[in-house]
């Protein structure tokens, strides 16, 4: 870690394209604005975000330009950053920064679980007239203080919000833009939560069925929630396809219970298959839970007489009560195939 | 006839005997208490609610009360305290007070001899007016502590010392006992009013479910209160129950951080919302002290007022153990945990393998505040030998000083308490009088110090499921899951720094973590196994020690609460327990899991404070 910065750092490399137009200009709220690049790989698909940055800071009634660039993924994360060989950044009192200094600004601009940067800038330096409160402000400096690097507080605040402001919906947006089959692929290939979980917040209905393959496949391996959401945020159209219907057959147990909740919902609208249907009966279980008043809807939903036959076959036998809702499609089709339900209980 | 002549012979005995005055006067019941604190905290230990100078090294106001005596004269006086100071140190007694009567004080002056609670022989007063007013006065501002006062013109009477039997003679002097005061038939009982029971008790309120909350201090919150100044931490609003966690929002402080100012732990928002909710009768200053069970049931439980020693008896079907320390669980027979599970047990990889009584400790926490001139602190001979090696140079104690690890949070609670109290003077007197600092120090006034020591485990309920490490890291996620606990395995221990300083008796923690997704906690964990109509929200629910690491946050209590709220009220729809729920009811406390209890209305101010994560946060 400690030698990529340093090859960061002390690279000659610095674009000057400071005057040139980007791909699209940000505003930050000091009514600066600055100019991003979307940089493209050999493929010609995005790869990151690049964007100099000249923002005048004051630490302390001292005042300078800081002169930076900044690179982002594809996804508006706040990757690294590179200063020109012979304009380095500096502490109070024009210190320029150390090895470790920069170190420090780059794990402060990828960080989330920072609280200085929530307070508001006129807050983050104690008025000394304020002294009967000292003793708490006081102790705030102190978290402040481990937070940040010593004598550059504004330099890091003024440098994280910009590389965590505005900037990133700018990018996320940009991406949109250009999701096609391929991108989505390379954004997967990042194996990122933050990833997957900007591809099922960001495509399209088209987008969902063009890449519902590679979707499903993220989703097998995901952690968390991420296959809850993901099934939440896939279109209902797709689950009317067999694939999706026989991914469910061979997936459903592998899911925790709250997954499967979020598929079951999913299913209310469209057409089962027998398979599926008969696969859902099976799902029943004896201990009552919403999860089984959701699989005995699917199944009452335009069952045919085997299916039914079924279903009553298994409320009968582990005694399943049936809910307020559902008892009535259940006794409509119990006459229409001549059923006898008597044994089963309304909840 | 003969029968007659005797048991009259043996009234006249009594008359004559009954000439004999003694009265019994708590300190607790005391009319105007000026600057003294009550404390409770150790009743179930030592008896009794007490009166406590907690000056932080300036003597308090005087407290005071009239006491009606029968008939004047000299009466033999017994105060009940203790030198708290004397086991760590023989130098001169930190809590030292008088007794006044009518402004004179008695000769001899308490809370300088035995280390254990007693009566204290106060010599011979001479009372020569049937209304007297009787005093405390605080003499050194270091938490002097009086228990009761006895007068007596009795020669041979002798104060009782052993707890119980003293327990048992205040029950017939009182006569609370024999005569509690119904509070009412309810359909549940909540116990102990953090953030846990507070939302237990609003949460089954507003479902339609007839409450009574007993809480044993005046105000609401728990550590969360301005008695103890703990903020929540964890995370509301999560998968897969977002809607959870909208009363804690609703209830909770806006600001957030540890021993900061009063004001910040806003008491009165709890407390008004709990008096806005009609179906809910609010005791406070009830300490819950006695349950009456039959065949795993319980069927009533019996609170005691902190400050008239009156005693209130509650009954329902259903109850709540929300104290925290699992009081009524363990008064009721319940099953519980305490101390670290060995390897065996659980096969947890952060368990060690021999099984030992570590729980997490309690912490004093405190602050000092700046002042236009310098302020003195008394150079104290009682504290613990200090140097600069051990000096903390810092204006306020957080969550790490922490001690009491390895001792029992119940039963030696008064001891870890003091000590935190110890550690904190002996640091600020060496500041104050001896650090090469002390320069810096010089108008810093300690002007806050927590004498409600804020608690982090003690008895953790059996439940028909323990929740164990690696359910947390495995994600093993049940369908009984209920509120997401989200915040990391976060793990105590004494502060290796400190306890190279302080042998065996650290004051200091350290906090190790381990982050997982937010995980929701199987309604199995939140009732006993074997008491059939009692469930639990907060730290005590049924978890190993391991996983007691995350769900003990209080926004995550508070969730815990908000469920035992919605169980409530499907238990009393269905006529059932918490068991039976689970096994026929369950889908009915998913529908109001997905629905919520808070305002969902209200903005989003739980944003301090929320812990790392695995989850996919939002900046
Ligand atoms: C110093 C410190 C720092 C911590 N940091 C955090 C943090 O940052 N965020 C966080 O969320 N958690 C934190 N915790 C943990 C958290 O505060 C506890 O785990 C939490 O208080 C549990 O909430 P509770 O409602 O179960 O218990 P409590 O808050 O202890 O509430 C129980 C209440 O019941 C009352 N009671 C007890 N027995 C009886 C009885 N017999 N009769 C009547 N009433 C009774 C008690 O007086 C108390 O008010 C910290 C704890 C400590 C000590």
């Amino acid at each position: 870690m400690r030698t990529a910065i340093f090859l960061l750092l002390f690279s000659s490399f610095f674009i000057g394209i400071k005057e040139q137009k980007g791909d699209f200009t940000v505003h930050l709220e000091n009514g600066q604005s600055i100019e991003v690049f979307a940089i493209k790989d050999k493929d010609g698909l995005l790869e990151k975000y690049r964007a100099d940055i000249t923002a005048p800071v004051c630490e302390d009634r001292v005042c300078y330009d800081v002169h930076i660039a900044f690179n982002w993924n594809l996804l508006g994360e706040f990757k690294d950053f590179e200063i020109r060989k012979n304009d380095p950044l500096t502490k109070l009192d024009h210190q320029p920064f150390l090895p470790e200094d920069y170190q420090k600004l780059q794990s402060i601009l990828v960080s989330r679980d920072l609280n200085f940067v929530k307070v508001p800038a006129s807050e983050l330096v104690e008025k000394s007239d304020k002294s009967k409160v000292d003793g708490y402000s006081g102790a705030t400096k102190l978290t402040i203080k481990k937070e940040v690097i010593e004598g550059a507080l504004f330099t890091c605040y003024t440098l994280w919000h910009i590389a965590n402001g505005a900037v990133v919906d700018s990018i996320k947006n940009h991406t949109s833009a250009a999701l096609n089959k391929s991108l989505v692929s390379k954004i997967i290939g990042l194996k990122s939560q933050t990833g997957n979980y900007y591809l099922i917040n960001s495509l399209s209905k088209e987008g969902f069925s063009e890449n519902i393959d590679a979707l499903l496949s993220v989703i097998v391996e995901s952690e968390g929630y991420f296959a809850k959401n993901a099934f939440e945020k896939i279109p209902e159209d797709i689950f009317v396809t067999s694939s999706i219907q026989k991914f469910i057959i061979e997936n459903f147990l592998k899911q925790d219970y709250f997954t499967q909740k979020a598929i079951l919902q999913k299913l209310e609208k469209v057409n089962l298959l027998p398979e599926l249907k008969n696969y859902l009966i099976e799902q029943i279980e004896a201990h009552n839970s919403l999860k089984n008043q959701q699989l005995i809807a699917l199944v009452l939903k335009d069952s045919d007489e085997e299916n039914f036959q079924k279903l009553v076959v298994k409320l009968e036998k582990f005694k399943i009560p049936v809910s307020e809702s559902n008892f009535p499609k259940l006794e409509r089709l119990a006459k229409e195939y001549n059923q006898d339900i008597s044994s089963i209980k309304k909840l | 006839m003969k029968k007659i002549v005797i048991i009259l012979l043996f009234s006249q005995l009594c008359t004559f005997a009954q000439k004999h005055t003694t009265l019994f006067i708590e300190a607790e019941s005391f009319k105007n208490k000026g600057g003294w604190v009550t404390d409770q905290q150790f009743m179930d230990v030592m008896g009794s609610t007490f009166l406590m100078a907690h000056g932080m090294g300036i003597p308090v106001e005087d407290a005071n009360t009239m006491v009606n005596f029968p008939k004047t004269g000299n009466y033999k006086i017994y105060v009940r305290t203790r030198n708290w100071s004397s086991q760590w140190s023989k130098k001169e007694a930190a809590g030292q007070f008088q007794i006044l009567i009518d402004e004179k004080p008695v000769d001899k002056i308490f809370g300088k001899d035995q280390a254990n609670w007693a009566w204290t022989d106060g010599g011979s007063v001479k009372i020569t007016k049937k209304e007297t007013k009787v005093s405390l006065k605080d003499l050194t501002g270091f938490n002097g502590r009086c228990d009761a006062i006895i007068f007596t013109n009795d020669p041979d009477f002798k104060p009782i010392e052993d707890v119980n039997a003293l327990t048992e003679f205040r029950r017939n002097y009182f006569g609370f006992d024999k005569n509690p005061t119904d509070a009412g038939e309810f359909d549940f009982v909540v116990v102990g009013g953090g953030m846990a029971g507070t939302c237990a008790a609003i949460s089954a309120a507003r479902n339609g479910v007839k409450v009574a909350l007993v809480q044993n201090r005046p105000v609401l919150g728990g550590n969360n209160s301005s008695e103890v100044r703990v903020h929540l931490g964890g995370r509301i609003n999560l998968e897969p129950y977002p809607a959870l966690g909208n009363l804690v929002n609703e209830i909770g402080p806006e600001e957030g951080g540890n021993a900061q100012p009063y004001s910040y732990y806003e008491d009165d928002k709890k407390l008004s919302a709990v008096l806005n909710e009609p179906n809910i009768s609010l005791f406070l200053n009830h300490h819950a002290n006695s349950v009456k069970t039959n065949n795993g049931i319980i069927e009533s439980i019996y609170a005691t007022n902190i400050e008239t020693g009156e005693k209130v008896l509650f009954k329902a079907p259903l109850f709540a153990d929300c104290t925290g320390d699992g009081t009524i669980g363990f008064l009721a027979g319940a099953e519980f945990m305490t101390g670290r599970e060995s390897k065996s047990i659980y096969n947890e990889p952060t368990a060690p393998e021999v099984g030992d009584n570590l729980t997490m400790g309690a912490s004093v926490q405190w602050f000092s505040e700046k002042k236009e001139e310098p302020v003195s602190f008394p150079d104290i001979k009682w504290g613990m030998e200090w140097d600069e090696a051990k000096s903390e140079e810092i204006t306020k104690g957080d969550w790490e000083w922490e001690t009491g690890m390895g001792l029992d949070m119940t039963m030696d609670f008064e001891q870890i308490r003091d000590y935190g109290m110890l550690a904190v003077y002996s640091n600020w007197t060496y500041l104050k009088n001896y650090s090469v600092n002390k320069a810096k120090f010089a108008n810093e006034s300690l002007t806050w110090v927590a004498y409600i020591a804020g608690k982090r485990e003690s008895r953790r309920l059996k439940g028909d499921y323990v929740l164990i490490e690696q359910d947390l890291t495995e994600r093993r996620v049940y369908p009984d899951g209920t509120a997401p606990t989200s915040w990391t395995i976060d793990l105590h221990y004494p502060d290796p720094e400190n306890s190279k300083l302080f042998p065996g008796a650290a004051f200091k923690s350290i906090a190790v973590h381990t982050k997982i997704y937010p995980y929701p906690i199987p309604f199995r964990c939140l009732y006993s196994k074997n008491i059939s109509n009692l469930m639990m929200a907060g730290r005590d629910i049924s978890v190993s020690h391991v996983a007691l690491g995350t769900v003990r946050l209080m926004r995550t209590g508070g969730m815990m609460g908000e469920v035992l709220g919605m169980a409530a009220s499907v238990c009393k729809k269905e006529n059932t327990n918490p068991r039976g729920l689970y096994e026929r009811h369950f889908d009915q406390l998913e529908s109001l899991m997905i629905k919520g209890v808070g305002n969902a209305g209200l903005p989003f101010v739980q944003d301090y404070n929320q812990g790392g994560t695995l989850m996919e946060v939002k900046k």
